[in-house]
């Protein structure tokens, strides 16, 4: 690119007031901030808690490669791999895990502290103390079907 | 949505009553009629309480609410964005195939407001500013407002390869493949 034109961006895109707090060698696979600035991330089976300061403040290893993290309830930690639902508390002890049946594709804690994780098998839901709540198989159920193309 | 077979996009987009588990709809077809047997979910955002924009490979994007689910708001064909993310005020940005045009999409109702280009190539799923969007790119963030004008530049050393943010208030987690950033904003 000339250099000319590259000033020209320069000059269209000022300089933004923001400060970066601390920076690490890490291969983040997924991960989740809480709004106190703590990040919990996973690298392949190792989940790590890092603080504000982006000190480590604890780590803990699944049995597999944990493809999704979400923050609970009391600086919770829920963790997904595989086929199951991990869930760690605020130091990363270890409290429950509880099978998805199938491969979990996605994961989500809702207002009321629900753990929601949607596996090849469909959605559930666990309690904060890990006990299913409900589970819903889409491939099975009897409703509506709606065609947005209409 | 789910992705069971672990293909690009997901197959299918439910709505559940999170509090029983029950399905309230099961957005099938959105690409023509009669529907397709098979559809390919590239993305979904949530845009309000009971609304959606589901992108579909052929489809584009369309807005799907929950509660009204039997008909599209809208839809607006389209290639499918490299990165759709949704700012305030109903506003959405899709970022194209080439990571350097960009639009403005108007969520509530479906229309394109606003078309430009970015100076460099976005390398990662823009994220919502109070107003506009922030855009990373090689070496740093772009600041984008909702006019898509670019107001500026944060310049971040060595940020590359696919990045990912996760924002909270006044920060942002970027990773990218071998760093993790905090960045107050």
């Amino acid at each position: 690119m000339a250099a000319a034109a590259l000033a020209a961006m320069t000059a269209a895109a000022p300089p933004v007031s923001a400060a970066i707090g601390w920076r690490i060698s890490a291969r983040a696979d997924c991960a989740s901030a809480a709004a106190d600035k703590t990040l919990a991330f996973a690298s392949g089976r190792i989940v790590t808690m890092l603080g504000p300061d982006g000190k480590k403040l604890w780590s803990w290893q699944a049995p597999a490669d944990v493809s999704f993290l979400e923050r609970g309830p009391e600086a919770s930690v829920y963790a997904a791999y595989s086929d199951t639902l991990t869930k760690l508390d605020a130091k990363g002890k270890y409290l429950w895990s509880a099978t998805a049946y199938e491969r979990i594709y996605s994961l989500l804690v809702l207002a009321d502290g629900k753990a929601v994780a949607g596996s090849g098998y469909g959605a559930l839901a666990f309690d904060t103390g890990g006990k299913k709540v409900w589970e819903s198989d889409p491939q099975n159920a009897v409703y509506p079907i709606y065609d947005c193309a209409t | 949505m789910s992705d069971p077979d672990d293909t690009f996009g997901a197959e299918y987009v439910n709505v559940v009553d999170t509090g029983d588990g029950s399905t309230l709809g099961w957005f099938t077809a959105i690409t023509q009629s009669p529907p397709k047997a098979q559809i390919e979910v590239t993305s979904l955002d949530v845009i309000g309480p009971e609304t959606v924009v589901i992108g579909e490979r052929n489809a584009g994007l369309v807005m799907w609410g929950a509660v009204v689910p039997g008909r599209a708001a809208w839809r607006y064909k389209t290639e499918t964005p490299m990165y759709v993310s949704v700012g305030a005020g109903y506003r959405m940005l899709l970022v194209g195939q080439d990571g350097t045009s960009m639009k403005a999409l108007d969520a509530a109702s479906g229309r394109i407001v606003k078309a430009a280009r970015l100076p460099d190539e976005a390398i990662g799923r823009p994220w919502a500013a109070t107003d506009g969007f922030y855009v990373p790119v090689e070496g740093g963030i772009l600041s984008v407002g909702s006019d898509l004008s670019v107001s500026g530049r944060i310049i971040v050393k060595g940020l590359g390869g696919n990045v990912r943010a996760v924002s909270g208030p006044g920060f942002v987690f970027l990773m990218d493949d071998d760093e993790i950033i905090m960045i107050s904003v």
